[in-house]
């Protein structure tokens, strides 16, 4: 199914110029956005901060506000799933409790997500001081960047985390090697950040489905697009597998996917389950090593649940919260558009990037984008 | 009149009867409990587990501070332990229970502090396991770093605890009896609307001819003045006055409860989940009805089977010939007294943390009342008379 016509603009390129995955030719299903990023779920914003310094910084912080940096005061509808544990996102023992969180959401490296903690803390303290009066428990999240990455050395600091989400945004999202996402590896080819949307129509509204990855994980012989199973036609150049005493596929994937159809928190939940399915298309099979931890939420309802802390004040007694939700019935092509766009962010997340070297001479080939190309030209026979 | 039942104070063994700094500890009082507590009646009769505290207490304002637990002690921060996780009520933090629910392990001490410190604190684990167990080399740390808000009587919003704190807590941690009140994590800490904080008892559990302990440590900040119920006696409504906590806009009951359960007995991870599960049965004999607000998070592990699971990263220095796992298991069926042990050592750590403190005024002019000790001694004198 090669595309008809030409690419918009935001669907072929990045903000920054980098191709994006449907500029090879790689097909994928459904409708995208007009960015087709999260951020075509309105009020969305997302902030980066790059550290690419010297021999072996190699890493940063992604902001995420749901309903933009002046909303941090109003919970979403949210729901966890843990693919595989072997990572840490905080807040989620509050999630899974209330079925909704509020504030930013901050993704860095494995060492740093501490730090980032302590950086939405700081950032609601400084913006939103009232929700300071009462405890925060807000979501940080991580991957490992340690082949490419001095990890150890406290080089995200808290003002680094706050400068991402000071400088966080609406419009199209930058992706590859940006922000949290910028010494990551994916299926041993230079990896990060990777965004998808699709649109979903339901009772004449037309809702949005986008998915964000800090993409860290897979195998190289694993790596499948579009069914085209290119870890194995692209088997050269994996210094990873050469030279890294860790297990291949070790790493994590960060999913956060946002919707602004009306949803309660199990359905966002489900739709977080809906992850794995994206994540599976290309082709992983879940290492033990990789941290897979999944957030969805609703910006729907903008109102509908009572913040804890207004329960504290004089009059908050009586009131009755409300939710409007999709009828299960009616869940399934929400369930596809998550499928599609992870399936979609993780080619963008490969797509956009160059080769890095970091520390100690450790070094990731980008996917060969020329060669990705002319196999979609000319696709091989699907086994 | 009849003998008194229960041991009176002059028969208690010294740490049962105070800590460390000479504040009385709920026997003292003559309150009765069940079962056999270990030597220290604390946490550290688990052999092998290592507590440490840094106090911030400063001006008018700064009432926090960390407390450090080390299951192995920090030599043996590497070798995983069994361990499982629950949530009672889910508004607080604990890190690191993604990978417990995962792989029903964890390694790396832990630390326990205010709800705005808990990122600088696994900050803070990360950058001792660097400094200490270099030959992790490029394993990533997922510790465990749990919380309890004193906002009410601490400036919550600043950064006193900064990660050298939290460094000092795990380096200065030892075995030994356990102070316990208004120190390390606990000390801006309110409990029941009177001052809580850090409260930790253990019991002895015979099996097979073995006795084994099983420890309780909570960072205790939970519960509304009128549910408070003490070996059965309604303090809380005995003792009603005395509450500026309850005129403060932030619900009775907010706040939260972090218990650390530990055991020698070895066990499966699911035997320490359920070790977990029992937490709430012993604060709920302390009359607690659990509140939407109150972070209520439980950690159990189990210091036995040494060795038992390969180090995470398989190219490490494992034996070559190591190609299996082992883990040695008290039956389920001779579980009980094990979570009977849990239930009992939650409920006199509850009591602890409150016994052992004074009055506490902090930022704004908040101020909490101390259990009135020699109240509550009398009614448990009166109690005893037929």
């Amino acid at each position: 199914m090669a595309p008809a016509g030409p690419l918009p603009g935001p669907h072929a390129a990045t903000p920054a110029g980098q191709p994006r995955a449907r500029a090879l030719g790689i097909p994928f299903g459904g409708t995208p956005g007009r960015w087709n990023a999260i951020t075509d779920v309105p009020g969305v914003e997302v902030g980066y901060t790059t550290l690419i310094q010297g021999d072996s910084v190699r890493t940063g912080v992604t902001a995420i506000h749901p309903r933009g940096s002046a909303g941090a005061a109003d919970p979403v509808a949210a729901g966890f799933f843990s693919q595989n544990g072997n990572g840490e996102m905080t807040g989620v023992s509050w999630v899974s409790e209330s079925g909704g969180f509020s504030g930013p959401v901050a993704i860095t490296n494995t060492h740093a997500v501490g730090v980032a903690h302590a950086a939405i803390v700081a950032w609601t303290v400084r913006h939103h001081p009232h929700l300071a009066d009462a405890w925060l428990l807000p979501v940080a999240a991580e991957t490992w960047d340690g082949y490419l990455n001095d990890i150890n050395g406290h080089h995200v600091t808290e003002q680094t985390a706050i400068d991402a989400l000071e400088s966080a945004a609406p419009g199209p999202v930058e992706e590859g090697s940006v922000g949290g996402g910028t010494g990551m590896n994916c299926y041993q080819f230079k990896g990060g950040n990777g965004t998808a949307s699709r649109l979903v129509n339901y009772a004449g509204t037309t809702y949005t489905v986008g998915a964000f990855l800090q993409a860290n994980f897979g195998s190289r012989e694993e790596l499948t697009l579009a069914g085209q199973p290119l870890g194995q036609l692209l088997t050269d150049d994996n210094p990873m597998a050469e030279h890294f005493a860790m297990p291949a596929g070790a790493g994590s994937v960060i999913a956060i996917v946002a919707t602004d159809a009306p949803l309660l928190p199990h359905q966002c939940t489900a739709m977080a389950r809906r992850v794995t399915l994206g994540l599976a298309r290309t082709g992983t099979t879940g290492s033990h090593f990789s941290g897979d931890l999944f957030l969805a939420f609703s910006t729907a309802n903008p109102g509908g649940i009572t913040p804890g802390v207004t329960t504290f004040r004089p009059g908050a007694e009586g009131r009755y919260d409300q939710l409007t939700f999709m009828p299960w019935g009616f869940m399934d092509p929400f369930y596809a558009a998550v499928v599609q766009a992870v399936e979609e962010a993780v080619a963008n997340a490969l797509v956009a990037n160059e080769d890095m070297t970091g520390r100690a001479g450790h070094r990731t080939p980008a996917l060969p984008r020329d060669r990705v190309a002319a196999l979609f030209r000319s696709p091989g026979p699907r086994a």
